[in-house]
């Protein structure tokens, strides 16, 4: 298989020469600045030294901010990159277009393993129906982190934290302050904070979101149970109160727990990145998500997906398949704030040697995405909608989450009657 | 002779066309293109990647059957709407009517009210965020030494969309210069007139200034619920349409539908039955205004 594609690729070269200029391939990406453009840059330099005359990648960098609306309006206008990054949560969404090249065949000439190279999460979340849509460059993972300063001021151990839920929220009440008026200086644990979503703690009660059958659920008993348990924590807390000490931060500098206000907080494990720019001395800890009954986290990511109306495919794979060798992962994982998809380049020694690197791949191993549906793809902002229902008081959990499943299931037949 | 009569005319009005051009390109390019082509839009099932596909009426059968969200979104519209409208014009009357009596610092007064008018209103919103912070905000700050204890404002379903109308004041002073424009062509030999009678300040106002600027008041209630009825910054911005989607505008429900759920033949669609219930209305407004006004 390995030859179809050498084949292909000195086809690609033989014709180069025959006809004199290089292939390029248009790439478009979020490195827009700081050390992940450094980076970006000078992997796609080598690639076009190495690939002088021959392939030559043309990239434009975005914003976050602005990438999602140019792209969904390139591909309207048909003159979307040759290849691409776009959100791993949801490729099946595009997939189910046909505007994406299905890489199968091309991995398997180029005698790429999938299941071999990436983790097994995030290439979950590339695969649509029996083909491999897209390439998890980016993924990411939720840590629990915990101000070892409060840890000590409230007589805990700053070297150990909690490891089952019970005694986060042992340590959570230990860890709280009030200020004069009875609300939150410093909160212990706010099930509001970061990136602390209901999902996660239906995960970690064992429960799942999709059936026997493969249909989303998201009013099975065992899901009810843990919304219960999840509004009696908030009310324990106070919504009022958890909402107006939230009202006090936002994000980057302005963030609660780099302000020191928050005794342990989930985050994503790119937050390090925050800590070390914002709060370079504040003195934290990170650990696995302390749970209920079993081990849970969740991830997204960027996927690197290519279009299938490129002029260029071959040469677009070859440039693809570059930025998820084992050596450029690498390279990425040393430079950007985030996880890679590549297992074989996450394991490498060096890699590991760094606690926290290794503590995060040792998550990705039982992390979970939301589980994509092609008739609801938000299915997931439904669900949180009938948590805050319930949080708020407006309906009781089993009547928020029994509307949210009335809710979905209208979303997947008004799909059926459109397609 | 007059064959040549009607080539001038002809060639005087294809001169006025010629200099209108650019004007009615923009508008048949930017503004009744798109449109014609929602309309087109709301009867096909279009994702932006592949070419629309007809479906008929039904994206229309699924909003009105299936999706309890968007009656809730236009619920909140014209709960916002009426709400600004009707505050905004009642307090703008009132501070027109206060600088209107003190006519010496009125220029003065007039340029302060405006002025939160010309400023972006991105910053703007960032601004009323920190007032409207539950406890470090100013009006919460203000509201506890008179002994309140003031609501969460942004983070309350309840209180959210009060929060929007009251921040809606900040772009009063237009109101208050239409007003002031008003007042002044109010004339004075009516008051005169009423005052030798015997009339008292109360009953002048309600039989002289209200009748007399009444074409204004409405001239601001409708223009003023056109606009209201655009709502979308806010609810984008400063609370992303919750909590409990009690922020949720039409506006903001269709944007995120086109661009979100990439669902643009159903957010169309939408957008037509929010013209259909928009246009109806400033139908009746103006029914009901030539019956206040022609006397």
């Amino acid at each position: 298989m390995k030859r179809i594609f050498l084949f292909l690729l000195v086809a690609v070269i033989v014709s180069t020469f025959a006809f004199g200029a290089a292939t390029k391939v248009k790439f478009w990406h979020m490195y827009l600045s700081g050390p992940s453009k450094e980076v970006m840059d000078e992997i796609i330099a080598s690639f076009n030294e190495s690939h002088k005359g021959v392939i030559e990648v043309e990239d434009l960098a975005i914003s976050f901010w602005d990438y999602w609306d140019k792209i969904r309006v390139a591909m309207a206008a048909r003159q979307e990159p040759d290849i691409f990054l776009h959100d791993l949560g949801n490729v099946g969404m595009r997939a189910s277009t046909g505007i994406l090249l299905d890489l199968k065949p091309y991995l398997k000439a180029a005698g790429f393993d999938p299941d071999e190279v990436f983790f097994e999460g995030p290439l979950s979340m590339c695969s649509f129906k029996d083909g491999i849509y897209a390439l998890p460059l980016e993924t990411d993972v939720r840590l629990l982190f915990y101000n070892k300063g409060l840890f000590e001021q409230a007589g805990l151990d700053p070297d150990k934290p909690p490891t089952t839920w019970d005694e986060l929220l042992e340590y959570a009440g230990k860890l709280d302050v009030l200020d004069k008026n009875g609300d939150y200086d410093v909160i212990g644990f706010n099930p509001l904070y970061g990136q602390s979503y209901f999902w996660m703690y239906v995960w970690g009660n064992g429960e799942d979101f999709i059936d026997e059958n493969g249909n989303v659920v998201v009013n099975s008993p065992g899901i009810v149970g843990a919304l219960e348990e999840w509004v009696a924590l908030i009310n324990e807390l106070g919504l009022e109160k958890l909402l107006s000490f939230g009202a006090n931060f936002g994000w980057g500098p302005a963030d609660a727990f780099i302000a020191g206000k928050v005794g342990m907080g989930i985050q994503v494990g790119n937050f390090l990145a925050d800590l070390a720019t914002y709060a370079p001395d504040l003195e934290y800890g990170v650990v696995q998500i302390p749970y209920p009954k079993v081990k849970a986290t969740w991830s997204n990511g960027f996927s690197l997906e290519l279009s299938s109306r490129s002029k260029n495919k071959i040469a677009a794979v070859e440039f693809a398949l570059y930025l998820l060798s084992d050596e450029v992962q690498m390279k990425l994982a040393h430079n950007l704030s985030s996880l890679i998809g590549n297992k074989r380049a996450a394991y490498k020694s060096d890699l590991m040697f760094d606690s926290e690197w290794k503590m995060q791949i040792e998550a990705l191993e039982f992390t979970k995405f939301r589980p994509f549906v092609l008739e609801a793809p938000l299915w997931y902002e439904t669900l949180q909608k009938a948590t805050e229902e319930a949080v708020y008081g407006r309906k009781t959990p089993r009547q928020a989450l029994d509307d949210a499943q009335k809710l979905i299931e209208a979303e997947i037949k008004q799909y059926k009657m459109t397609h | 002779m007059r064959k040549r009569r009607s080539r001038y005319f002809r060639r005087k009005t294809l001169i006025g066309y010629l200099f209108a051009a650019p004007w009615l390109v923009g508008l048949s390019v930017f503004v009744l293109g798109p449109i014609i082509a929602t309309l087109f839009l709301s009867f096909t099932n279009y994702n932006m990647i592949n070419a629309p596909r007809w479906i008929g009426l039904t994206n229309y059968r699924i909003l009105f059957t299936l999706d309890p969200g968007f009656w809730r979104a236009l619920g909140n519209t014209l709960y916002y709407m009426f709400g600004s409208v009707f505050l905004k014009v009642f307090i703008g009357l009132l501070f027109a009517l206060l600088l209107s009596t003190a006519l010496k610092g009125m220029r003065l007064f007039r340029t302060i009210y405006f002025l939160p008018v010309v400023l972006p209103s991105i910053p703007v919103m960032f601004l009323w965020m920190m007032m409207f912070n539950p406890r470090s905000g100013l009006i919460n700050q203000v509201l506890g030494f008179v002994g309140i204890r003031g609501p969460l404002w942004l983070n309350s379903p309840d209180w959210s969309k009060p929060a929007l109308i009251l921040m809606s004041l900040w772009g009063i002073g237009g109101i208050i210069v239409i007003f002031l424009a008003g007042l002044q062509d109010v004339p004075d030999y009516l008051y005169e007139a009423a005052k030798l009678d015997g009339a008292n300040r109360v009953a002048m106002f309600w039989r002289i200034t209200i009748p007399m600027i009444m074409p204004v008041i409405f001239f601001n209630v409708v223009t003023g619920l056109i606009a209201a009825s655009q709502v979308f910054a806010e609810s984008y911005i400063m609370t992303a349409g919750g909590p409990l989607e009690s922020t949720t505008f039409v506006n903001l429900k269709i944007y995120l539908l086109a661009f979100k759920d990439v669902r643009m033949g159903y957010a169309a669609a939408m957008s037509w039955v929010m013209f259909m219930i928009l246009v109806p209305m400033t139908i009746l407004l103006f029914k009901i205004a030539k019956r206040w006004l022609d006397y």
